[in-house]
């Protein structure tokens, strides 16, 4: 999967950033891009600047506007809105007990369409989507976060076995509201290829 | 600075830089005098093959050994090339009076010069790289568990920097499996028909995850161990100061690589004085603005590999 840049990444900052913070990213990222600045000397011709400074000024166009911002932030927040629409297909999570801000994250995860292509990348993904770190599954499953690094890498050379990948993959699978079974057929399938 | 006895294995720093003259011996030399001030067992090898001079920049002006006797001698141990300089923490490997074919190691030499630098007894490593993209230059750089580019707010520089930077990569892709070099090849021949040149290193790895994720990942975890610092020499204006934040920023888009931004250096006309009295500088003007630079830097850096 590709990693397309938000307005937030353009700019250089967080998307907590304070409207301060905003207008100074934008000065700063625009002096980087200016067509004599020495920090990008020679690794851009000009028309490739122009596209560079077209794309900060329409970042900070709509990062500047706090209606435009709100509606951008929605826009972005994809996962959220899809998870909302795939209620029907909720899968029961296993009941544990996180102590961390995780709890928030996933009492309000609802259950996540499978994409077509189920692999490590898309896993992780979906996981990062939720703002889900490894160590919390890794807390909650009691397995360790070496495995779940490598069903993510698709590193599965350095499970124990295959029988350990499918009720890991199967684990982490609940962890990040995918259903299991279905995971595990389709990431099973994609290795085979 | 109360820093503990240290006893794993050396790290081992390289500085490089695309152009020559931006001070990378100077920066080597007084890193490694840095560290020892903080009573680090430092040894600084001088790997500018055929034109070295960090024994000058340490001050250090007669040496016994050279770093050809390695190469040699069967049986030569490493660690009796070391010479002693002046603080008793701060060692040096030098290539003066060198053979004259030195500059063109072979591979197996440079693979023998690799695993004997493993030997060394010491806590900080520091290799003085020679300028240009030359392989010797580019492996021992990769070999490095951290590399520094050194630059100077200057065009020249900061171009010859980002070539030297794309040469790197070109090197660390080599040691892909092929089926993802060829993929990268049909990639870039790609961007060269449609775009009239090959876009950014960030295209290409966007392109890679997009159409080939695992091929792309492949790249994603090399390029993950390669750790990468900038260092600004000979600072004027405060402008100056900013052109490492601004290169950082610029690795990310063009790169996708971190970049960390270890500190400057002023530019100080003592520097040529300690040259011409044969002195280290670092010893000559220990009060310098330059000095406390240096110590900050690597008091950040021991303390770092301490915590981690």
């Amino acid at each position: 999967m590709s990693q397309q840049q938000t307005y937030y990444d353009i700019l250089n900052i967080s998307p907590e950033a304070s409207a301060l913070d905003i207008v100074k990213a934008y000065r700063e990222i625009k002096s980087i891009y200016q067509p004599n600045a020495l920090a990008t000397f020679s690794l851009y011709d000009k028309h490739e600047l122009e596209t560079i400074n077209q794309q900060i000024e329409e970042a900070y166009a709509v990062l500047s506007n706090s209606a435009a911002r709100l509606e951008y932030d929605k826009s972005i927040n994809k996962p959220k809105s899809q998870k909302q629409i795939n209620k029907d297909k909720t899968t029961s999570l296993q009941s544990r007990q996180p102590s961390t801000q995780e709890v928030e994250t996933r009492h309000t995860m609802q259950s996540v369409a499978i994409p077509d292509k189920v692999n490590g990348q898309s896993l992780r993904n979906i996981r990062k989507a939720q703002h889900i770190s490894l160590e919390y599954i890794a807390n909650t499953t009691n397995i360790p976060k070496a495995y779940l690094k490598a069903i993510e890498h698709e590193d599965i050379a350095l499970l124990p076995g295959k029988f350990y990948l499918k009720s890991y993959l199967k684990q982490y699978a609940a962890s990040i509201g995918l259903e299991p079974d279905q995971v595990w057929e389709k990431y099973q399938s994609q290795l085979k290829d | 600075m109360n820093i503990p006895v240290c006893h794993t294995p050396a790290q081992i720093w390289a500085v490089a830089s695309g152009k020559g003259g931006v001070g990378k011996s100077f920066i080597a030399a007084n890193l490694a005098m840095a560290f020892a001030a903080h009573e680090q067992r430092t040894i600084l090898i001088d790997l500018d093959l055929g034109s070295a001079n960090a024994h000058t920049c340490l001050g250090i002006n007669q040496t016994q050994h050279t770093l050809s006797q390695l190469l040699n001698h069967r049986d030569m141990n490493i660690n009796n090339l070391v010479e002693r300089g002046h603080n008793p923490f701060i060692g040096l490997i030098s290539g003066s009076d060198d053979d004259f074919d030195m500059a063109n190691l072979k591979h197996f030499q440079k693979l023998k010069i690799m695993r004997n630098i493993k030997h060394l007894d010491a806590d900080y490593i520091i290799l003085d790289l020679g300028a240009g993209t030359g392989f010797n230059t580019l492996d021992f750089f990769l070999f490095a568990d951290q590399g520094i580019l050194a630059v100077v707010p200057e065009p020249t520089s900061i171009e010859n920097t980002y070539r030297f930077v794309k040469s790197l990569l070109a090197r660390k892709l080599k040691s892909l499996p092929h089926q993802s070099q060829t993929l990268i090849h049909g990639i870039l021949n790609k961007q060269k028909k449609t775009m009239g040149k090959v876009q950014s290193f960030a295209a290409l790895l966007n392109d890679m995850l997009e159409k080939h994720p695992k091929h792309g990942q492949i790249i994603q975890t090399s390029l993950a161990t390669l750790n990468l610092n900038l260092m600004v020499n000979q600072v004027i204006d405060p402008a100056d100061i900013k052109l490492g934040e601004s290169m950082q920023v610029v690795f990310q888009r063009y790169f996708t690589l971190a970049l960390n931004y270890l500190g400057y250096l002023h530019h100080d006309a003592h520097v040529v004085r300690a040259l011409k009295q044969r002195e280290s500088y670092f010893q000559l003007y220990p009060q310098s603005r330059n000095a406390t630079c240096l110590l900050r830097i690597t008091e950040k850096i021991i303390t770092k590999q301490h915590s981690s």
